[in-house]
């Protein structure tokens, strides 16, 4: 996808009130956002939860973005800390733990069980991972972000986010392996 | 397998039916509208305080601008209303008092008689000096 214009521009457009240029920075991070909640939080509702009220968190304190080209990788740490909040008020408010996926199920009608369960699976076995490694590994396979803007973005080392990368999946691949998609897939292949 | 979504290239193939899975996760992945939906519910908790910093961020041409929107018509109608008001009191206009008219008014006939006698004109004369 070509930028014709960059963070920077759409930040400063965004301090003014611009709608259009706030538009456009959710349309580019919304997905990143999700998946880093997601990483923290491990449940599908409170990650849109946490994106939706880092958005609206970073509108009030853009003026905090102090390197507004690296608008990405600031909103990914309010997004993170968001999350951590989340998850700590839900566990003050639940005192039995609630099965990762269970309230996913009960939200809305799922189309197709089986991919319910897979994700319900994958979701568990993504728990099993160290926070860094969940985030690296949504942000790369579900997004899509390259190892080098993960490490711009997370300000981690290019080489510590290809071995997290590589561990995470190793880590799931032996967590879901013997499971029927796995199975599958290979079989596709 | 391609991306559904991003369409975006992926580097590492170590574990592919990982890459391959881990898709399920995203919301889009069954609905289609879940990212447009999801960008217009955050632009419209964030409208409120887009119209601040609008409001604050407004040049001085702008804010004379807004106000201009906002005063030309209400005089225009003031105005109108005015005109109104004048063409329907169809009350004839009174003939405007000259100053020495207007100075006179009040002061009876035998006193403006006296004060127009030639005695009265060789010195000054007070109406209470005036004999009926």
């Amino acid at each position: 996808m070509i930028r014709t214009t960059t963070d920077g521009e759409l930040v400063r457009r965004a301090r003014a009130g611009e709608g259009r240029a706030f538009g456009e920075l959710i349309g580019r991070y919304q997905r990143a956002a999700f998946a880093v909640a997601l990483a923290v939080t491990g449940s599908r509702e409170d990650a849109e939860d946490a994106t939706q009220e880092s958005f609206l968190v970073a509108l009030e304190h853009l003026e905090d973005c102090r390197s507004p080209e690296r608008f990405g990788g600031w909103l990914m740490t309010i997004v993170r800390n968001r999350s951590r909040n989340l998850v700590r008020r839900e566990a003050l408010r639940q005192t039995d733990p609630i099965p990762i996926g269970a309230r996913s199920r009960r939200r809305g009608p799922d189309g197709d069980t089986e991919t319910a369960e897979l994700r319900r699976r994958l979701e568990q076995a993504l728990r099993g991972l160290p926070e860094v490694q969940r985030e690296i590994v949504l942000l790369h396979d579900l997004e899509g972000w390259k190892h080098r803007e993960i490490a711009e973005r997370l300000e981690l080392p290019p080489g510590t986010v290809r071995s997290h990368l590589h561990f995470a999946r190793k880590a799931l691949r032996a967590e879901l392996d013997g499971e029927q998609w796995i199975q599958s897939i290979r079989e596709r292949a | 397998m391609s991306d559904p979504w991003t369409g975006r290239g992926r580097e590492d193939r170590a574990a592919p039916e990982v890459v391959d899975l881990v898709g399920v996760l995203d919301p889009g992945f069954e609905d289609g509208e879940y990212w447009r939906r999801m960008r217009l519910r955050i632009m419209s908790a964030a409208a409120p305080e887009l119209a601040r910093r609008r409001a604050e961020h407004a040049t001085v041409f702008e804010v004379v601008e807004g106000w201009a929107r906002m005063l030309v018509p209400a005089a225009a109608l003031a105005a109108g209303l005015a005109a109104l008001i004048l063409l329907r009191d169809g009350a004839p206009a009174t003939r405007p008092l000259a100053v020495d008219e207007f100075l006179l008014s009040g002061i009876e006939e035998p006193v403006l008689s006296e004060l127009a006698s030639p005695s009265g004109a060789e010195g000054a004369v007070f109406a209470s000096e005036v004999r009926f």
